[in-house]
């Protein structure tokens, strides 16, 4: 059931309820952006909290209760984007030589995963693979916006998004044959 | 192929966006513990402490009031206590032979006799001098605020014109015209705080008002402000601050405005408290170089490592630090001097309100937010002319903010003290 006006009404007087009543809507959601925007549960409960704590001290800024959604997901994603900033590893392209697989029916082996074992795989990308992966192919923003958050060029952007791919296909046909290979 | 992979990239960002997990039960403790469920909101603090900042500016300026209400019921009960003395001097003790003295001894209205159809008289005195007309005792030519104490002849039409050709600014007036059941010739006593005493022709008592500078008075200021705030680049942003462009001293980049509408009562002769309303604009530009990787060259090591050489940018950026605040200040100020140079050192607090919100549209970034600040100021104020209502004010100010309720989003923090310079007018009215 969608949060009322009066519920985010009580969240802006701090009232208890309300702010347990507006975790409870959000918590999953948020729990599974975090966990695509980290590299392990650890981190993405460290996020979380953070998400949480920044929306009870700024939800009297909400001024549209209909817009309640946008605004908890941009303060979601700008506080992974500050946690990225703040824990930014030194991570090169390990990755760059990437396989090229042809004719691989991508989707069949999409298709063996659970969630977690995709989460899993998300989590494995490079730091600055999975920002730029999950900002544009995810949250949907553009390069120069990416760019703009992650203080990288356009350019840089999309090779890493382009990398991205590439670095997930392979690990997903990888972890196919194994599975396959395992389980078939 | 490439319809393969769309379709594919559509599936997995599908099972990507919809991805949600159930976090541990503990977080929701640990994000209550850390929000503090039953914290007022931001907003609510906010006004809290604001109406506690006027609540206390009230209660200081009510017991001031008050205090000085007590000394002036205090001088007029010695008041009261010397025209006792001075009638058992030259009749009958008027207290207890008149009921009407008793009964209104509260009212502090009395009725002596005696042969002197008019007689002034000033409070703290020890001797009683009787001369035709007049009476002063004891009169301390410095101390102050003077009291004086008309006694007229109630019959003297003469006498009390005279007395009304007293110039005095009056604080309190007693008069008992009813005293009939007195028998004898009756006096009204007028009680009267007043300033200076001189002396007119023909031995007659003229009281001028001497000018007390122990009222309240409103002032207005206005100041242009040149704002020094420092700046410490952030550490722990992974952003590399090359260099911070110097900006000129007296640098339009730096100018703001200040002005101030309040009250000022003084506690001493030199000593004031003075609260009240501030508007409060300071800006800062400050220009900086950003160092950012461009690219990465990799290269492999004679021992196969691999070895990354990150190549570097320089971006010129830009960052407008900008504060637009309404707010209460409360503080106190000491005169050092009063020549042609009116010098005075003052220390006092503010709480600011932002008036500088954000669009809602961009409220969710919750960076360059701010919201309230509180600040600690001391000041060394110059004012010329000294006696004037209108001075002309030169005064650097050092502030330090307490609490400053924003997040800049800029690779540096603005340090939480500046050096503020006015130059500008206030106007006591």
């Amino acid at each position: 059931m969608p949060l009322t006006k009066k519920q985010l009404a009580l969240c802006q007087i701090n009232d208890a309820k309300a702010q347990w009543e507006l975790y409870e809507y959000f918590k999953n959601r948020i729990m599974g952006l975090c966990r695509r925007y980290t590299n392990n549960r650890e981190e993405a409960e460290d996020v979380f909290q953070e998400i949480f704590i920044r929306v009870f001290q700024n939800i009297s800024q909400l001024n549209d209760y209909k817009r309640v959604d946008q605004w908890m997901l941009r303060i979601a994603v700008n506080t992974a984007v500050n946690y990225y900033h703040k824990n930014k590893r030194h991570q090169h392209d390990e990755e760059r030589n990437g396989y090229h697989h042809q004719n691989e029916d991508y989707e069949l082996i999409l298709s063996q995963f659970t969630d977690e074992m995709l989460i899993n795989l998300i989590n494995e990308l490079p730091d600055g693979y999975r920002m730029v992966f999950n900002l544009h192919e995810v949250e949907g923003y553009n390069h120069a916006e990416i760019g703009e958050m992650l203080n990288i060029s356009e350019v840089t952007s999309r090779s890493q998004l382009n990398r991205a791919k590439q670095v997930l296909k392979t690990k997903l046909k990888a972890l196919g044959v194994l599975k396959y290979e395992k389980y078939g | 192929m490439k319809n393969m992979d769309e379709s594919f990239d559509a599936k997995l960002i599908k099972r990507l966006r919809n991805y949600s997990e159930e976090p541990r039960l503990e977080l929701w403790q640990q994000i209550a513990g850390r929000v503090g469920s039953n914290r007022l909101p931001a907003n609510g603090k906010r006004l809290r402490s604001i109406w506690l900042l006027i609540l206390g500016v009230i209660t200081v300026g009510g017991l001031l009031y008050m205090e000085r209400t007590k000394s002036g019921i205090k001088a007029a009960a010695g008041m009261s206590a010397s025209v006792s003395s001075l009638s058992t001097g030259e009749s009958a003790d008027v207290s207890s032979e008149s009921p009407i003295s008793k009964d209104h001894a509260p009212e502090m209205n009395k009725v002596i006799s005696g042969d002197s159809p008019s007689v002034s008289a000033t409070t703290n005195r020890d001797d009683v001098t009787q001369g035709d007309n007049e009476v002063l005792m004891n009169q301390e030519p410095d101390s102050e605020p003077y009291e004086e104490l008309n006694i007229i002849h109630a019959g003297d039409k003469s006498d009390r014109g005279q007395v009304e050709n007293v110039t005095s600014g009056v604080n309190e007036e007693i008069t008992n015209k009813d005293n009939k059941d007195m028998g004898r010739d009756e006096k009204v006593v007028e009680m009267k705080a007043v300033g200076k005493i001189e002396k007119k022709d023909e031995g007659k008592t003229v009281i001028r008002e001497k000018k007390k500078d122990n009222k309240l008075s409103i002032y207005f200021t206005i100041m242009p402000t040149f704002g020094y705030q420092r700046i410490k680049s952030n550490s722990s942003d992974n952003i590399i601050i090359e260099s911070v462009k110097r900006i000129s001293t007296f640098s339009t980049d730096r100018l703001g405005v200040r002005a101030e509408l309040g009250v000022e009562d003084p506690l001493t002769q030199r000593i004031k408290v003075f609260g009240g309303l501030v508007y409060y604009q300071r800006k800062q530009t400050i220009n900086y170089t950003e160092k950012q990787v461009d690219y990465t060259e990799v290269s492999e090591g004679p021992d196969g490592q691999i070895i990354v050489v990150p190549k570097f940018a320089f971006v010129e950026k830009s960052f407008e630090y900008e504060l637009r605040n309404l707010g209460v200040q409360l503080g106190l100020s000491f005169e050092l001097s009063r020549k042609k140079l009116l010098q005075t050192v003052g220390t006092g607090f503010e709480l600011h309100v932002a008036l500088n919100k954000l669009e809602s549209s961009q409220a969710s970034e919750f960076t360059n937010n701010p919201s309230a600040y509180v600040f600690y100021n001391l000041y060394y104020r110059l004012q010329y002319p000294a006696e004037a209502r209108l001075k002309a004010v030169f005064q650097p100010t050092l502030n330090y903010s307490f609490y400053i309720d924003h997040n800049l989003n800029a690779p540096f923090y603005v340090k939480p003290y500046g050096l503020g310079l006015n130059l500008g007018f206030t106007y006591n009215f």
